[in-house]
């Protein structure tokens, strides 16, 4: 008879209980939509018992702000990418060439 | 005094701003090729194609001068047309089976497939360490490129959503109407894209 109890209650909680590849999915999804009450209570009770996905929580989080920082780092200096002297004189060719195909 | 020579400066200014947004194409790939190559280089993660793409921009501008209405400025304008001919690349690259695939939320490479702990992480595709990178490196030299690395290492229709999303701060709106796909697949490859790209930051780390 408590075996029977522990299998449904097993079942029943098992039910509500979200495994980590959900889990980390609605972690990212956090990021691009707002989640439902529902999609939030999961996940806390997830991240309860869950340590790997708590890292992963963390880590999403410096790994959007380490994005962020590249994407202010690549506008304001030029991250480094310029064009080859000879692929300049390419271009500039190409340039003229339809320059003076209009005039 | 003050005043009138406050108006002077300001009418100055204005005049100068007019004269900004006229084109000048003679001085275009002089001023603007390698800002262009460089916008480019970091949505393509190809140098190649950056450079091809920079090429195709000035000549679709020169062709489109009659379209210059000189409310923006001449670079801003040549960014919105580079910024054009990159959505189509991303376009063409991605391929309406890859999005199909990509609507499985579930990911052998990452979780665990069959047995007691399906869907949970498989042996060492977790997070290894507490913090993705040493502390206070965000400013650092080395994590940018590993950044750019790792981006450049994502499959490409995965690269393109990400870029959008992240470094073209797009909607998700936005980003569904360009590439035909749909909230939930952008869910889905935003997902994919971060577990490649925390995997492959950590490992570059250790």
């Amino acid at each position: 008879m408590a075996g029977k109890m522990k299998h449904k209650l097993m079942v029943f909680m098992s039910k509500g209980m979200i495994s980590c590849d959900e889990a980390s999915f609605l972690i990212s999804r956090s990021y691009d939509d707002k989640l439902t009450f529902r999609q939030k209570f999961k996940l806390k009770m997830h991240l309860l018992s869950c340590y790997l996905c708590r890292r992963y929580e963390k880590q999403l989080a410096q790994l959007n702000d380490a994005v962020i920082n590249y994407k202010g780092s690549c506008e304001h200096t030029h991250c480094e990418h310029t064009l080859t002297k000879e692929a300049k004189v390419k271009i500039s060719q190409h340039v003229n060439k339809e320059l003076k195909s209009e005039s | 005094m003050a005043i009138i020579f406050s108006i002077f400066v300001n009418s100055n200014t204005i005049l100068s701003g007019t004269q900004e947004n006229i084109l000048d194409p003679q001085a275009w790939v002089e001023k603007y090729a390698d800002y262009l190559f460089n916008f480019a280089v970091v949505r393509l993660s190809d140098a190649e194609l950056a450079e091809d793409v920079v090429q195709e921009t000035f000549l679709s501008a020169l062709k489109g001068q009659k379209n210059f209405k000189g409310n923006s400025t001449e670079r801003t304008w040549l960014i919105s047309i580079l910024k054009r001919k990159i959505i189509d690349i991303y376009r063409k690259k991605s391929t309406a089976k890859e999005t199909r695939m990509n609507e499985q939320i579930s990911d052998d490479d990452f979780y665990q497939s069959e047995g007691d702990f399906k869907g949970h992480w498989k042996e060492g595709k977790g997070p290894h360490s507490h913090s993705l990178m040493p502390d206070g490196e965000l400013e650092n030299e080395e994590l940018r490129e590993i950044i750019e690395k790792c981006i450049s290492l994502l499959p490409e229709n995965l690269a393109s959503v990400f870029i959008m999303k992240m470094i073209d701060e797009a909607t998700s709106e936005e980003i569904c109407k360009e590439m035909e796909i749909t909230p939930s697949n952008v869910w889905v490859m935003m997902h994919r894209a971060r577990l490649k790209l925390r995997n492959c930051i950590e490992s570059n780390w250790v």
